[in-house]
């Protein structure tokens, strides 16, 4: 008996019970996610800028569109590929879902391969589109492989973990943000990751050696009831409710905030140079640590306290930055004091919804309902509103919007979320007197 | 109901920052002059623009130059603190504070009068930090403020232990027996906190609420340090006071003694800072994880297990 009352991580039990299929399952997929969230933060939100206006000379305008073009198509295709999965009941079958992550990192090794060497603007374009279907596809095929690898109990920290490596990897090293550069870097990582990848898919398939005999063992986790029905699932079947919609509101407002701020932000050289691009290591690797605490912290929460209260500090948080981003702007415009507060203050907040956003969806869903469910999640809070808001924030630079209007817009669209959640809260008054 | 009150004293918190407890002029833009009798009741900040101040007129707090021009001929009872722009001092000024410059011009008549010192490269004021009394004063000062906490945590343990409410019991338990996330919501706190306060003060206009932020983070942590001196006290009380003297120690008793030992092991060198640290953390996010100790905080159920090790072995 372990006891009536246990704070520790079902990895820890496993590791005490020395079931090493199941701690290498977690290693598995953190490795996965967390290489693929770096190569979404760096390649693909910086990277394709840098690709359309710089190499290749393009407009911002024009980029915009290629950026909304890219949205459009990867929801769309998420969309279709999830509940296609659904409906074929690949939810519940590992391997079919490794073979499909294999398929979309062997797509996106090849287009980064190429990426340095596109040289013209229907090339670009073809990129992108080939590029939103390998994404599309990749989004239900790897966050559902969650209910195989992931017990829910360690949802949290799982995701904790994988905001974490991502993370402090994009902003430690971030070298130039050119796409040559990009291209190189994920190169080293995304080569030896589909060697590996495929090697686990082609012993699995063939149904040979302990490989297969791991990836089999996994493969039954989902019907077990610590890895199954997610913690949210209250009515058995895991279906879209109207609390589910609830969240993909709330996920797309910060996805939508986030990535509208920080595209101006990112090209204001008095707000990055001391921070996200400074010379010396001490200011980048500061923040490569915040976003790993509150990451830690994130993960924590999500696991001890109702899921509101995250996207309470979530919004605040946000709202906070921009109102110092604002105030810094208005201020001090021309200072050079690099000051690391903020930037800080928006590494917390970006840790704390990534973590919610990858253990989020898989908690609403049962192995059956999870790639469908995760589709609508992450199709249409995470990448439409990260790209549509990245098309926007394009458009009002190119209309020549001042950066501190810019930033209260961004502040305003914070603020005006948080103040709909607590009246939402208050007109609803729930006390389900669990947590905070 | 607790809600309203709460709201009504912040708001009274407010209003006691009007014109006496913290006034200050901000100036973004324009021209500006203030005459002889004119008389600024607070700090000054100057954002843009330009602003002269005539002979004879009086500014009670200091001046802060963040951009445009600042033409000073009249009396400055703080300091004058110059981070950018352009700075004139007139014959007639007189600053009875420091004149601080990081940045910007900074031009003075020969009659201009400086009480303070002429400081260079620090426009910001660390006073408070070299201020602090050393030796036997600090020492005296501490066991004050110490038994001043223990006095009134030991009143309100005595008090709140005739009623069905435990506040203390509640913050001692989420800090003790869920420690794991009363620290991360600590350490979110501290990770926040300090970033917040220092921006809002920059802000100026939100200084008064600097002060507010700042009375409750104290209650904060005096709550949370009274709730774990009372568990430590009765801890204490149980082990060694009742097996000798056979008779039960009153919680205000217990509160006054755990809390004094409690700043005691905080005071040690070295292992008391890194004490104080860790306990800052925790106390801060279990007390606002028991919500001020209103709630017994209870983790949701897929924390709470009770499995046998033998289901996470292999098939």
């Amino acid at each position: 008996m372990i006891g009536d009352y246990t704070g520790s991580m079902d990895l820890f039990l496993y590791i005490r019970a020395r079931n090493w299929p199941a701690v290498a399952g977690y290693g598995l997929f953190v490795g996965l996610m967390a290489v693929g969230y770096f190569y979404n933060v760096t390649f693909v939100q910086l990277g394709l800028k840098d690709l359309g206006e710089r190499a290749l000379g393009l407009s911002p305008a024009a980029v915009a569109q290629q950026m909304a073009v890219l949205a459009l198509l990867t929801g769309v295709v998420a969309l279709v590929v999830g509940f296609g999965m659904q409906r074929r009941g690949w939810g519940t079958s590992l391997l079919r879902k490794l073979q499909l992550a294999l398929a979309v990192v062997l797509v996106q090794t090849g287009l980064t391969a190429v990426s340095p060497r596109i040289a013209s603007s229907p090339q670009f374009l073809l990129w992108i589109v080939i590029c939103s279907l390998a994404l599309g596809v990749g989004v239900p095929a790897t966050f559902s492989l969650t209910t195989d690898l992931v017990p829910v109990r360690d949802r949290g920290y799982v995701a904790a973990a994988i905001t974490a490596v991502a993370y402090f990897a994009a902003a430690a090293f971030p070298g130039s943000w050119a796409i040559d550069s990009f291209s190189r870097t994920m190169l080293w990582l995304m080569v030896p990751g589909a060697l590996g990848l495929g090697g686990i898919v082609a012993l699995a398939s063939s149904g040979r050696s302990f490989v297969a005999v791991w990836v089999a063992e996994l493969s039954q986790h989902h019907r077990q009831t610590r890895f199954g029905n997610g913690r949210f699932v209250t009515n058995g079947h895991g279906h879209i409710d109207r609390r589910f919609f609830g969240f993909v509101a709330l996920m797309f407002g910060i996805f939508f905030v986030d990535s509208l701020g920080f595209l101006r932000i990112v090209d204001t050289p008095i707000l990055v140079d001391g921070a996200w691009q400074a010379a010396q290591q001490s200011p980048r690797l500061i923040i490569a640590m915040t976003h790993v605490v509150a990451a830690l912290v994130a993960g924590v929460m999500y696991t001890y306290l109702d899921e509101r209260h995250l996207f309470y500090w979530i919004f605040t948080l946000f709202a906070l930055t921009h109102l110092s981003y604002t105030f810094r702007v208005w201020l001090l415009p021309e200072t050079t004091v690099a000051a690391l507060g903020t930037p800080m203050l928006y590494a917390t907040a970006v840790s704390l919804y990534t973590v919610v956003n990858f253990a989020l969806w898989s908690d609403f869903s049962t192995p059956r309902t999870i790639s469908g469910n995760t589709a609508v999640g992450v199709a249409l809070s995470g990448w439409t509103a990260t790209f549509l808001s990245t098309a926007l924030a394009i458009r009002w630079q190119t209309q020549g919007m001042l950066l501190d209007e810019h930033l209260r817009w961004v502040q305003a669209l914070a603020l005006l979320f948080l103040l709909a959640m607590l009246v939402v809260a208050v007109i609803r008054s729930p006390d389900r007197g669990n947590g905070m | 109901m607790k809600r309203i009150w709460l709201l009504f004293l912040l708001f009274f918190l407010l209003m006691g920052c009007d014109d006496g407890v913290y006034s200050s002029t901000l100036i973004f833009d324009g021209r500006h002059t203030f005459g002889s009798e004119t008389r600024l009741p607070g700090d000054v900040l100057l954002r843009a623009g330009t602003t002269e101040l005539a002979a004879g007129s009086q500014v009670a707090g200091s001046i802060y130059v963040l951009g445009g021009t600042l033409v000073a001929n009249g009396q400055i009872d703080g300091d004058l603190a110059v981070l950018d722009g352009e700075v004139r001092l007139g014959p007639d000024a007189v600053i009875f504070g420091d004149l601080r410059t990081s940045g910007g011009k900074t031009r003075q008549a020969d009659t201009a009068v400086i009480r303070g010192q002429t400081i260079t490269g620090l426009a910001l004021p660390l006073d408070g930090v070299q201020a602090q009394p050393g030796g036997w004063e600090a020492t005296f000062r501490w066991l004050i403020g110490v038994l001043l906490l223990a006095s009134l945590g030991g009143v309100w343990a005595q008090w709140q232990s005739r009623r069905q409410t435990q506040p203390l019991r509640n913050v001692a338990d989420a800090a003790l027996i869920h420690w794991l996330p009363s620290a991360a919501l600590g350490l979110l706190g501290l990770l926040v906190l300090p970033i917040l306060l220092v921006m809002m003060a920059f802000t100026v206009v939100l200084i008064p609420l600097v002060f507010v932020l700042g009375l409750i983070v104290s209650l904060v942590w005096a709550m949370g340090v009274v709730s774990l001196g009372a568990l430590l006290g009765e801890w204490m009380a149980a082990r060694w006071l009742k097996p000798t003297f056979r008779q039960p120690m009153s919680p205000g008793w217990t509160t006054f003694t755990g809390t004094v030992l409690l700043m005691g092991l905080f005071a040690l060198p070295w292992v008391g800072e890194a004490l104080l640290g860790l306990t800052a953390v925790l106390l801060l996010g279990a007390v606002l994880l028991s919500r001020f100790g209103t709630r017994t905080y209870e983790p949701p159920p897929t924390v709470v297990m009770a499995e046998d090790l033998s289901v996470y072995e292999r098939p």
